[in-house]
């Protein structure tokens, strides 16, 4: 592919002009455009024609978008060898392979890297932060704690989102150019629902010990007395109460503001 | 008969806001996709089957094969995504009972208006919208995910 | 004054990475509130609030383009609020999580405003009389701008306003919103816990 890194730095611009209408189309463009100018060079009307069709609904996920774009210039490449009606038919094509290979993607990316990737990043950090013995979780704040971990903590929150966006991105852009509908445009190189599967195991396993390990160093120092086994209860009721609310579809934050002005509320009354 | 869960217009089909945000919400095992460029594009189908989780079965039909899948199919729960509003009164002229509709998506074009955040309608459809609701006792509903606030447009 | 109209800056930069610079994730709530804290002089401060308000905001998730609230102004106004106004930590946090659903309807008219634009700026686009980078660069100052004045208000009127009123609490108030506060992670990790599994319910 040709200036692959230049397209590679435009697509973190994908979403610069997010519109209700027709989403991430202009970004699209964006990055579409350094190709659009060389394989339509000299020729203004159609290379106009191909920003025209490139203005057109274009959605995924940032990450995964390299698996639509790269996919979508060999495409323009192909596209401005046609005419007449072999140029519509060809177009009509192009939309097929546009949505497929971006709401594929973006399925992927949405289940991989948001529901995935960034829970996982956090409880790594939580990970860190603990082996650091940074007790994150103390009601006050205390500032003689290792700043290393903390350290090492958001750079984790970061790098394990990261590296893998980062190398996909990449990735996704060059196996798309080079992947044909047989290989579903470079998607099949990769086992996703492999990875997310392990991934999502892993995360249980890590959260899991991060939770006991939590309850552990918040109540080790208590004494068994009727102040810390309502405050465990207390605990052990929002854990249960979160989960229900996650059942009803209720985001966690509206549990969070309902909690405060009940208990303002029992403060006020007791 | 098999009973649909949630019934949904969208014209990304098969996308995050389904997969990630409906998905795990609704008690189903199998999606039924309903549109005809889906139905008969090898392509599309084969990205729409890897789109999904495994874990998920998953039916491509145009308006046509869905109704009669929809009434004759084996008795689960099934969530429907219907392409776009043409296809969902075809389906229902087709005699598809229906209790409920999500829009969730559907396609821009100058000159509709926003009703949600990926909702545009023309008036015309608007008013065949309204007709719908009062000929079929059917309810209309914005809802872009579950945990999104549902509003009623008809 | 100076500094903090400097770290609303930086936090404005910051919440452009959440949708439309980047998505390096510079902009969640663990980043952003550990740099603000450490800008305004509390890094543990910062990464406690960070990390609660990333946990409260696990349900959140930019799918398909809807509109959350931003975790990272959350995180941001929850630090400033603390280290500036002398609000409690458990005040601040509540402070910054209703600026961060405040924020989400100016977003959304940000995002209305750029679909009104659209036909307008599309017809431009097709006609050559202007340039797809050119279009991003005006609407991510735009943005820019509206989260600084968003912020500028934050500071200006809301933060001087609950730092007057922040001697005069009544007690029994620290107390709920103190129980609120001790809460939070326990609400956020039995949420993460529930991220991790995503098979279908049985019939």
């Amino acid at each position: 592919m040709k200036n692959g890194i230049g397209i590679y730095l435009r697509m973190f611009l994908l979403q610069g002009f997010w519109n209700f209408a027709r989403l991430q189309n202009i970004g699209m463009l964006y990055i579409m455009d350094p190709a659009l100018k060389r394989i339509y060079e000299g020729r203004m009307p159609v290379y106009l024609r191909a920003k025209s069709r490139n203005l057109e609904t274009f959605n995924s996920h940032p990450a995964m978008s390299g698996y639509s774009i790269g996919a979508m210039i060999k495409q323009e490449e192909k596209l401005a060898e046609k005419e007449g009606e072999e140029l519509l038919e060809e177009e009509r094509e192009w939309r097929i392979i546009r949505a497929s290979t971006a709401n594929t993607a973006a399925s992927i990316g949405d289940r991989l890297f948001w529901a995935t990737l960034k829970p996982l990043s956090l409880v790594f950090s939580f990970v860190i932060l603990f082996v650091g013995q940074v007790d994150i979780l103390q009601e006050e704040v205390s500032t003689s704690q290792s700043i290393i971990a903390a350290l090492l903590a958001l750079a984790g929150s970061l790098l394990i989102y990261n590296i893998p966006a980062l190398i996909i991105k990449f990735k996704g852009l060059m196996d798309s150019y080079e992947g044909s509908e047989d290989n579903f445009y470079g998607l099949i190189n990769l086992n996703w629902n492999r990875m997310i599967g392990f991934l999502k195991v892993l995360g249980q396993i890590l959260v899991l010990f991060v939770i006991f390990y939590a309850i552990y160093i918040r109540f080790r120092k208590s004494s068994v007395d009727p102040e810390s086994i309502a405050r465990i209860s207390l605990l052990a009721a929002f854990l249960i109460l979160s989960i229900f609310m996650r059942k009803l579809n209720i985001p966690n934050i509206f549990l969070y503001l309902t909690a405060t002005i009940v208990f303002s509320l029992a403060a006020f009354l007791a | 008969m098999m009973e649909i869960t949630l019934l949904r217009i969208d014209s990304r089909l098969i996308h995050g806001q389904v997969v990630q945000g409906w998905l795990p919400a609704v008690s189903v095992k199998e999606v039924v996709v309903v549109s005809e460029t889906a139905s008969s594009s090898k392509l599309m189908s084969k990205m729409m089957r890897m789109s999904l989780p495994q874990e998920y079965s998953l039916q491509i039909f145009g308006a046509e094969g869905a109704a009669r899948y929809l009434k004759e199919g084996p008795s689960q729960k099934v969530m429907v995504l219907v392409e776009d509003l043409k296809t969902l009164f075809k389906l229902m002229d087709l005699g598809l009972e229906v209790k409920e509709v999500n829009i969730g998506n559907t396609k821009y074009e100058d000159g509709k208006k926003q009703y949600g955040q990926g909702v545009f309608l023309s008036e015309e459809e608007v008013t065949l919208i309204k007709q719908r609701a009062v000929s079929t006792g059917a309810s209309f509903v914005l809802r872009t995910l579950p945990t999104s606030l549902s509003t009623r447009l008809f | 004054m100076a500094g903090l109209l400097l770290i609303c800056a930086v936090l404005a930069v910051l919440e452009l990475d959440t949708t439309y610079w980047g998505q390096v994730l510079i902009s969640r709530p663990i980043v952003v509130g550990s740099v603000i804290g450490f800008l305004s002089g509390n890094f543990f401060l910062g990464l406690q609030l960070g990390i609660f308000t990333e946990l409260i905001y696990l349900d959140f998730m930019p799918i398909g383009g809807v509109t959350p609230p931003s975790g990272a102004l959350s995180s941001g106004i929850a630090v400033i609020m603390a280290q500036y106004f002398g609000l409690d930590i458990y005040f601040a946090f509540f402070v910054g999580i209703i600026g961060g659903l405040a924020f989400s309807f100016v977003e959304k008219e940000l995002r209305r405003l750029r679909t009104r634009n659209l036909p307008q700026i599309e017809h431009e686009l097709k006609t050559n009389a202007t340039s797809a980078g050119k279009v991003i660069l005006q609407s991510l100052l735009l943005q820019l701008l509206a989260v600084y004045a968003f912020l500028l208000v934050c500071i200006s009127v809301i933060g001087p306003a609950f730092g007057s009123i922040s001697a005069k609490i009544p007690e029994h108030l620290h107390i709920a919103f103190k129980f609120s506060y001790f809460v939070v992670p326990w609400i956020g990790l039995a949420g993460l816990l529930l991220s991790f599994s995503a098979k279908p319910k049985s019939d």
